[in-house]
């Protein structure tokens, strides 16, 4: 009966949906109400008035740079539930799946990925300094800094992973991301213009764009740090989190 | 008439599909993770959607090639506002996995249906 009433219920949202999707604009139109009002500005002034040639960076970290700024700190408020929940002492326990394995990594792959590892970070480098002017930018390299991190954890196991990024300096680096978002929107501040402008009034007309350039790159090196050290953190909190069998509750 | 105008807008067609598909997993299935998997298909079907909105035909990469004639680039706002949704899903996603491991390690099992029954 359940079933019956679920399956009728989404058949009928299917149908509306879908009403109302062949109702929409013909996709792909320059002129659908999507395509005009702001968007014409952002693609022709966005390299004038942001100062990048990558107009999805400029959208992001200018003209809307207040939500990204939420987006942040959405994404340490999802940690902080994660570990909260998980419960963060259970954060240096060094006893996981991983590490109770009695199957060795290869020697093969231990190498491989010692050797992969600096170029993951030197690409997630590149990929956060050219978010400016190419594809590219601080939340990527930030996924591609935890992607390396999870190949070497899921390798050399839990403890030695620990051991490279410890507990203490995990904590600064999250933190990264707000604290480039404070100091450079107040910069902005001083300078006479609003919270985060990117604009120092003061400034001669030859060093304000190489000010907005650096602004914009502590940005996205904050966004980057902070994304791999959230994703790592998160990765470790489930990791360790398998402790005991014990089960509370007992049906 | 109609079938023809949901052709053009085939993509916003399967986002549609696909997001029922993820309603119809949360509220049928029993199972936490599965519930789980059902609101990340919900979210790959919003993504899809909106990225979809910002599609230009034979347009390029919003990004200014400097010298170059300027052609149509596509709507970068949606691309610019999935990009961070995208970061945000993983770790509300990582939120709910360890939700879901505190309720197993608590009741023993993953289904609701049985916590239910075992609570009458």
């Amino acid at each position: 009966m359940k079933k019956i009433l679920a399956v009728l219920f989404t058949c009928v949202l299917a149908v509306l949906l879908l009403y109302v999707a062949a109702l929409l604009p013909p996709m792909g139109d320059a002129d659908n109400p999507t395509n005009r009002h702001v968007v014409p500005r952002y693609l022709e002034h966005g390299e004038q008035e942001a100062g990048t040639r990558n107009i999805v960076a400029a959208v992001v970290f200018n003209y809307r740079g207040y939500d990204t700024m939420g987006e942040v700190a959405i994404f340490s408020a999802a940690l902080a539930g994660t570990l909260a929940v998980l419960g963060a002492s259970r954060r240096k326990i060094a006893r996981t799946f991983i590490d109770q394995s009695g199957v060795e990594f290869s020697f093969i792959s231990r190498t491989a990925v010692i050797l992969l590892l600096p170029l993951i970070i030197l690409f997630s480098i590149y990929i956060i300094l050219y978010g400016i002017d190419l594809p590219g930018g601080g939340f990527q390299g930030g996924a591609i800094i935890g992607a390396g991190v999870m190949i070497f954890t899921i390798t050399f196991g839990f403890s030695e992973a620990q051991s490279l990024i410890p507990h203490h300096v995990r904590i600064i680096l999250e933190s990264t991301a707000i604290s480039a978002f404070f100091v450079v929107g107040t910069a902005g501040v001083i300078g006479g213009a609003n919270f985060l402008t990117y604009i120092l009034p003061q400034l001669s007309t030859q060093i304000q764009p190489i000010v907005r350039d650096l602004m914009l790159l502590a940005l996205l090196f904050g966004v980057g740090i902070k994304g791999g050290m959230v994703f790592t953190s998160i990765f470790f909190a489930l990791l360790t989190e398998k402790e005991t069998n014990d089960v509370e509750y007992a049906p | 008439m109609m079938w023809s105008m949901l052709l053009d807008n085939i993509n916003y067609a399967v986002a549609m599909v696909l997001f029922c598909i993820g309603f119809y997993t949360v509220i049928m299935r029993s199972n936490l993770i599965k519930k789980i998997i059902g609101l990340v298909v919900m979210q790959v079907a919003v993504f899809f959607f909106l990225v979809s909105l910002g599609y230009l035909d034979e347009g390029v990469a919003p990004i200014v090639v400097p010298g170059d004639a300027p052609s149509p680039m596509v709507n970068p706002l949606p691309q610019a506002m999935i990009l961070t949704a995208i970061v945000i899903a993983v770790s509300t996603t990582a939120l709910f996995l360890s939700l879901a491991l505190k309720f197993y390690s608590h009741y023993g099992t993953l289904d609701i249906d049985k916590v239910k029954e075992d609570k009458r």
